[in-house]
């Protein structure tokens, strides 16, 4: 079932350089308990896109000029500020790259998660202390009852992302949206953050929309993968589907470059040049000036999505 | 993230691609002190075109004179011609301000970028005679100075710029110390570039910026003290047409020819205020940080 | 031998600005020996905080030394007054991690990668700006880019600059500090493929510095792992990859994400808690804080590094 529908989604923003086309027609499903990985490198879009969900980009700059949002049937662009603050948090949350900048330093972090609890809770019911302990034992944090009296400084990165998680699931939303969640995490940290955030998405049954540039993280969390590049999705598909057997020449691209821990590479592929400033974006396909297979077509016209079934989902003149 | 097409490099293209440069021109308050400083050096480099009499012009058969169409703003207790003489000043007042603001950032500079670079027992030394200075009433000090060397104006610029240095040097430091750990700075000491290279190719051009807006800033005291010590007679010496030796003349005449010393002041005020003005531009544009809005 | 380092240790001292009293010291690198053959690379790989860029820093004396030995090509490099270490510089360079903080801000291309050039008076005049310009081609940038400021620049290009400016003089020896650490994967994979094609042409010798295992295992031919300060391992890149011995190697291996969903339900060696402070190091084995062997004399005596077969060192109580 279709928690999530993002359809034709336009946004574009005013810089000094001049206007921005940083999102450029999206769409985008997430079904009800998945995993969705946003793939994508910097100025991809990718960040954007979680932060228009829940209407964080500031406008202005920003502006979304087109599209729809339908989140459990209602399009979200046409709430009102009181109607989205009751959204966030309560039915969709979000946890960002830097948990240190998202937690208040002056109060302890079972107060921050105790008053997140109370802020969706109806009126009345107030959260117990005991909640509170849960929730934190809930993503692994050892000794839950002394540490819920710490501050923010007094966790490491990985305690305040587990604790900001916390804080996010205590009202048990239907929608997670993480963004960059372990990115300045070590990786023996990051591991243990991973399996806390996997662990509860199926003891609540919520969806997860993981932004990430980390291609590793991705195969190893998600179940379906959207590729973005340039402001567009350029290839979506079940995660085994899109390792497998990806078919765009980005998509190609990327997997080829990283560099493996688990085997020796000969060679990486490597994609010529670097990603286009948005302000003047390539005509046609936004990929066509690094893209190894351009065709004329390539050059003047925008291509379509195109269904290869089983949605495996590809944007490419290639198989128009 | 871009790649950027082939562009033409002359310094106009770049300068209005500057970000700095469009913040700046967007600053309104800015350009208006910058274009009353412009009129204001204009005034001080054809004051003689400008000044219908010369400055020392006495006419005893005009005294004190109510500003009228021969005399704009009047004349003095000698006849003389008293926005002449406001024009003639403008000259005293940039020259001196100017001298000092120049003196005071050589100083400053210098000895806060040795102590922000070598650190230890050189840091120790200089910052301890900074703050040594900084703690003495400026006026004060300057007075104690001048009365050791003698009253005049070219004493007045030493005794300003020795009592006023502290603050560049302060700066300079603040900012060699964060300057000098960055990777740029590293990578020159990687390529085996002498202390000396490393001071003055890596760190002045970063350290600039806040002493420009310093020194903006700085320039209105200076023409504040200059102006203080002529007033208490400690500075420009009669019949020189400095500001605040005008004032002083006008002084005792405050009740009957109000506009001996009212036009100076008003001289004074406007100068002042302009560069201000500037300076808050030019540290909002260099400084977003500090932008409190 | 052309690289040998004995003992290295660096101590920073932090805090304590108004007492001495309060001083604290940070033991960064704390008893680091190794050796790189010429013309070959060492990976350091390591997480944050674990001294690896110390390393290499202290090395090139960008850092003093607290204690140690570093002999380059028979020179003891610790020893140089000033002014031989400033010409011995010709000869060791440093790439940066950020090539947005290592370039000079206000000196063109051209400036800056000639600067090496007339300080350590290679060449003349006349011939600095072709030598600039052969540089330039190299690292696949031209000639045009030659007059430009590095903030015209994308960040795989300024990378390509500042490996040019570490390369113009010919050095023999080259750290790299995480040089592909800022950059998006597919400008990466352009980054490594001309540091490992410019290694072969110019006959380098790489120290290189990352916390990325797919990075290392793609660019040396030894591995070494820090740990809080000491090396807990160091092999030839085959027998530490397919046969870790330190059970920190064997658990960064095990979490490190693979790009590849089929490998998904490998079993994972997770540790509990994080990299501890390097203010209050553990006694013992330092690791034993987190080490799922850990043993009662781990706890109290530091393991020696020891050869356990040819080519393959580490430093656990459990190979003794």
């Amino acid at each position: 079932m279709t928690l999530l529908e993002i359809k034709n989604l336009h946004l574009q923003f005013n810089s000094d350089e001049g206007l921005a086309l940083v999102l450029d027609g999206i769409n985008l499903k997430v079904q009800k308990g998945e995993t969705l990985g946003l793939v994508g490198e910097s100025g991809c879009g990718k960040s954007v896109t979680g932060m228009s969900i829940l209407q964080l980009v500031p406008t202005p700059p920003g502006e979304i000029t087109q599209g729809e949002i339908i989140f459990d049937g209602e399009n979200l662009l046409g709430k009102s500020t009181k109607e989205m603050r009751e959204i966030r948090g309560r039915k969709i949350a979000m946890i960002f790259q830097d948990p240190m900048v998202s937690l208040n330093p002056v109060y302890t972090i079972g107060n921050q998660i105790a008053e997140a609890i109370d802020l969706h809770q109806p009126k009345g019911i107030s959260s117990t202390w005991e909640g509170v302990v849960d929730s934190l034992a809930s993503v692994q944090i050892a000794d839950p009852a002394s540490r819920a009296h710490n501050y923010p400084h007094q966790f490491s990165g990985g305690m305040c992302q587990r604790g900001m998680i916390a804080m996010m699931l205590s009202c048990r939303p239907s929608l997670l949206i993480a963004d960059e969640p372990t990115t300045a995490l070590d990786v023996t940290v990051q591991a243990q953050v991973l399996k806390v955030m996997a662990d509860l998405q199926k003891e609540l049954g919520m969806a997860v929309i993981l932004i990430t540039h980390n291609i590793g993280v991705v195969a190893e969390t998600c179940d379906r993968v959207a590729v973005m590049y340039a402001g567009n999705i350029v290839e979506t598909a079940d995660v085994e589907t899109l390792f497998e057997n990806p078919q765009h020449p980005y998509t190609r691209g990327l997997l080829g470059s990283i560099p493996r821990a688990d085997r020796d590479m000969n060679e990486l592929t490597i994609i010529e040049g670097s990603v286009p400033n948005l302000t003047k974006p390539p005509q046609g396909c936004r990929f066509h000036p690094r893209c190894k297979e351009a065709m004329d077509i390539c050059r003047q016209t925008k291509p379509t999505d195109l269904d290869l079934g089983d949605g495996h989902i590809v944007a490419c003149h290639l198989y128009g | 993230m871009t790649t950027p097409e082939t562009k033409p490099t002359s310094f106009w293209v770049r300068l209005q691609a500057n970000r700095s440069w469009r913040k700046f021109i967007r600053h309104k308050p800015a350009l208006f002190g910058l274009a009353i400083i412009i009129l204001l050096i204009l005034i001080a480099a054809f004051a003689p075109a400008i000044a219908p009499f010369g400055y020392e012009t006495q006419d005893f058969s005009s005294i004190r004179l109510e500003p009228g169409a021969n005399h704009l703003f009047g004349t003095d207790k000698f006849g003389r011609d008293v926005f002449s003489r406001v024009v003639y000043g403008s000259r005293i007042a940039l020259m001196v301000a100017s001298l000092v603001v120049v003196i005071e950032l050589v100083i400053g500079v210098i000895l806060g970028m040795l102590a922000g670079y070598f650190g230890g027992w050189v840091d120790s030394l200089i910052s301890g005679f900074t703050d040594m200075v900084w703690a003495f009433p400026p006026l004060i000090l300057a007075l104690g100075f001048i009365s050791a060397i003698g009253a005049g104006l070219v004493n007045v610029v030493v005794a300003i710029a020795i009592t006023g240095w502290a603050p560049f040097a302060r700066i300079t430091r603040a900012k060699v110390l964060s300057m000098k750990e960055r990777e740029f700075v590293e990578a020159g000491v990687a390529i085996g570039e002498t202390d000396f290279n490393i001071l003055i190719r890596y760190l002045l051009p970063t350290i600039l910026a806040p002493n420009l807006v310093l020194a903006t800033l700085t320039i209105p005291a200076a023409i504040l003290m200059t102006s203080a010590l002529s007033f208490l007679g400690f500075g420009a010496q009669p019949p020189s047409p400095d500001w605040g030796a005008i004032l002083n003349e006008g002084r005792e005449f405050l009740r009957d020819a109000w506009w001996i010393s009212t036009f100076p002041g008003v001289a004074i005020l406007i100068t002042t205020l302009a560069f201000n003005f500037l300076g808050d531009g030019l540290r909002d544009v260099f400084d977003p940080k500090q932008t409190v809005k | 031998m052309l690289i040998e380092v004995k003992n290295l240790r660096k101590e920073f001292a932090v805090g304590g600005i108004l007492f001495q009293a309060q001083r604290e010291t940070v033991k960064a690198v704390d008893g680091v020996s190794f050796s790189i053959k010429a013309g070959t690379s060492l990976g350091l790989v390591g997480e944050s905080g674990s001294g690896k860029t110390t390393v290499a820093k202290t090395m090139l004396r960008l850092h003093e030394p607290t204690a140690g030995e570093f002999h380059f090509d028979g020179q003891d490099v610790f020893a140089l007054p000033r002014v031989e270490m400033r010409k011995l510089r010709r000869r060791i360079q440093i790439v940066h991690q950020n090539p947005n903080a290592s370039l000079h801000p206000r000196m063109t291309v051209m400036a800056q990668i000639k600067r090496p050039l007339q300080i350590q008076g290679i060449g003349d005049r006349t011939t600095y700006e072709n030598q600039v310009l052969d540089m330039l081609n190299r690292v696949g940038l031209n000639p045009e880019h030659a007059r430009r400021f590095p903030h015209e620049f994308s960040g795989g290009q300024k990378q390509r600059i500042a490996v040019a400016r570490a390369l113009i003089t010919a050095p023999e020896f080259v750290a790299l500090d995480e040089p592909t650490s800022a950059l998006d994967v597919s400008v990466q994979a352009q980054v490594l493929q001309l540091l490992r094609r410019l290694r072969s042409e110019l006959e380098l010798t790489y120290l290189f510095v990352s916390h990325d295992l797919g990075v290392i295992r793609y660019m040396c031919d030894e591995v070494a792992v820090m740990y809080l300060g000491q090396l807990v391992e160091h092999a030839e890149k085959p027998k530490l990859f397919a046969n870790p011995l330190h059970p920190y190697t064997q658990s960064l291996l095990s979490v490190v994400p693979i790009p590849d969903p089929t490998m998904r339900h490998r079993d994972r060696k997770m540790l509990t808690g994080e990299i501890p402070s390097p203010k209050n190091p553990p006694s013992g084995c330092r690791f034993h804080t987190r080490c799922p062997h850990v043993m009662a004399h781990c706890k109290t005596d530091e393991p020696k590094m020891k050869e356990v077969e040819s080519g393959h060192r580490v430093a656990c109580h459990l190979y003794e």
